[in-house]
């Protein structure tokens, strides 16, 4: 018969778990959508509204005018240099960006310009401009929103680079977000300024110019699966277009469930390592995400675009990160001085413990992909979770090997420690290449 | 700026404050919700639905510094709506077992959800409240609109239950 403490215990550990289940990324989306869709707006001063009705219709006119203007006349987007990669230089000299050019000035008298749009069947590359004439433009709360909104459907956000200028007034964005559907002519995008106890907002109209929306250059499916003992890899697709290369794959353990509860282990893969190699160059990684799921580990990388005369093309996949729930307990004082503990194979050492003003610091050193993914100290009989790890430093052995060193925090002091690791994460090492044919 | 103002902002109507209010605790709204829904998508649902409510109810919200407690009960009312409607809606499809975070939870919890679940939901969610989310009684207290008295004896009969449903499967130890 379970006890009353055993059951308590394990409700606790799964406590821990269910208050770090990750927030879905799409969730603050989610909820101005709720918002957006179904919020019915309370009654609000008269005067308010009219005056955003004559602000908006004042940005209509400007953009209506600079569209027609500028569109013809300046083919090139302008100022973008540093941000924008080979690819994209090319495809901007060739006249593939499609100029927008809107502003709109904010009461404090910074200002936001949407300069350009770029599209093709992976992406959306939004170009815009933030001005602050003081020169504090990175402490400016400005920002674009999370979607541009088309007919009826939004396009998310995915991710972004910008760059400051030397003197601090001007930072150059260009943000991706997901490509629009063919139907959408016309997009609409706001922007967001938020200042202690005030917030403003624009929201900027425009119109896709379709001939230069660009299509795929090479999509395919992979199907290719590799595993090691604990890990499988399987990459699903590669969908390239002129702007960038998108890789889609999934994760999971080679182990069942049954087998993994005999072991008394459980290991979930975490992380994956691999690069994108065309004509025997690395390409440079541009984003990388994961999603989780009942099934598995979903991943979406990206990278540069592949180069025009595309010769080889390969995946070189270097390794895949495991978290391992184990059961370490470990009686420990002030008189511990680098003990090693093996756990799965794996050496940590644990250089010293000390007390320091009603707190106990444990300073680890292990292999610099190994980490105690889940740790608490028993101080005195008392559960004490880990605060945060500080002072973190790279050593290198008498065998050569790279150790990192860091220190545990936990904010209580006792005279009878036990250390308890509940679970290990390191890399499993695949270092293998697969070749991708082109056809 | 602090929540007050932030608050009242919010009251005005600024749908963005709203949103990074709720934002700015996400973990903890995210983990309340899917403790009743068990999955992600009816977890953003009923925050969803929670924060329609917060927008079309913010100014009824006397006290500015309890918009958090105030804005969870409404997200609590909001799942177990959403339950009673999943109720009516789904017979045929047996509800997918709670998984953490996806791929963390094995066997022993599996078995601890599906004691769990053999509960009232009364039971399951006092139990819930008070180990997965960690909130002291007087939190769920608030939180449900009981007395702190009911609190502290539902949750010790409710791991008196659990107790007894783990009873039938391990006889040793």
């Amino acid at each position: 018969m379970k006890d009353n403490n055993e059951i308590e215990e394990l409700l606790r550990a799964k406590g821990e778990k269910h208050r770090e289940i990750p927030v879905p990324e799409n969730l603050e989306t989610r909820l101005h959508n709720a918002l957006e869709e179904r919020g019915v707006p309370r009654k609000k001063r008269q005067g308010n509204r009219f005056f955003k009705a004559v602000a908006m219709l004042l940005i209509t006119i400007i953009i209506g005018y600079n569209f027609n203007t500028l569109a013809y006349y300046g083919k090139r987007i302008i100022g973008y240099d540093n941000i924008m990669n080979t690819a994209l230089k090319e495809l901007n000299n060739l006249g593939k960006g499609q100029i927008i050019d809107m502003s709109h000035t904010f009461e404090d008298g910074s200002s936001v310009t949407l300069d350009a749009v770029m599209i093709d069947e992976n992406q959306m590359l939004i170009f815009y401009t933030i001005k602050d004439p003081k020169g504090a433009a990175a402490d400016l709360n400005l920002r674009a929103d999370h979607f541009v909104k088309g007919l009826g459907r939004r396009y998310v956000a995915k991710h972004g680079q910008g760059e400051i200028s030397e003197d601090g007034t001007e930072i150059r964005w260009v943000s991706s977000y997901a490509p629009p559907g063919f139907w959408d002519r016309s997009l609409s995008l706001k922007f967001f300024l938020q200042e202690d106890g005030h917030s403003e907002e624009t929201e900027m109209v425009f119109k896709i110019d379709r001939e230069k929306a660009m299509g795929a250059t090479l999509k395919k499916s992979l199907n290719i699966a590799i595993k090691q003992k604990e890990t499988k890899v399987q990459f699903n697709t590669i969908s390239a277009s002129p702007t960038n290369t998108v890789i889609e794959g999934k994760l999971q353990n080679t182990l069942e469930l049954l087998k993994d509860h005999i072991m008394g282990e459980r290991l979930r893969p975490k992380a994956i390592e691999f690069s994108l190699i065309a004509n025997g160059e690395v390409l440079r990684q541009q984003a990388g995400g994961m999603s989780t799921n009942e099934k598995g580990i979903s991943f979406r990388w990206e990278f540069d675009a592949l180069p025009k005369d595309l010769k080889s093309l390969a995946l070189q996949i270097d390794s895949v990160t495991v978290d391992h729930d184990v059961d370490v307990s470990l009686s420990i004082d002030e008189t511990t001085k680098e003990k090693t503990l093996e756990i799965l194979g794996q050496n940590i050492v644990i250089n010293q413990l000390y007390k320091e003003e009603g707190a106990t610091h444990i300073t680890i050193s292990s292999q610099e992909d190994v980490l105690l993914s889940r740790v608490y100290l028993m101080v005195d009989g008392k559960r004490v979770s880990l605060k945060n790890t500080t002072m973190e430093d790279h050593i290198k052995t008498e065998s050569g090997e790279i150790f990192f060193t860091r220190t545990l925090n936990f904010p209580e002091e006792g005279e009878e420690y036990q250390f308890i690791i509940k679970s290990i994460s390191f890399m499993e090492k695949y270092n293998e290449t697969i070749d991708i044919l082109i056809d | 700026m602090d929540i007050e103002k932030r608050v009242k902002e919010a009251k005005q109507g600024n749908k963005e404050v709203l949103v990074s209010l709720i934002m700015d605790k996400k973990q903890e709204y995210y983990s309340l919700a899917y403790a009743y829904m068990k999955n992600q998508e009816d977890a953003m649902d009923a925050m969803a639905d929670m924060i329609v409510i917060l927008y079309e109810g913010l100014h009824q919200l006397k006290k500015e510094t309890s918009f958090y407690s105030w804005s969870k009960t409404i997200l609590v009312n909001c799942c177990k709506k959403q339950l009673k409607r999943k109720k009516r809606l789904i017979n045929f499809n047996n509800v997918e077992e709670a998984t953490s975070g996806g791929l963390g939870l094995v066997e022993e919890q599996l078995l601890l959800e599906r004691h769990l679940s053999s509960l009232s939901t009364d039971h399951q969610e006092i139990i819930k409240l008070r180990y997965y989310l960690d909130f002291d009684y007087n939190t769920i207290a608030e939180l449900l609109k009981i007395p702190v008295g009911t609190v502290k004896s539902r949750l010790s009969i409710g791991l008196r239950k659990l107790k007894e449903s783990y009873g039938g499967d391990f006889n040793e130890g």
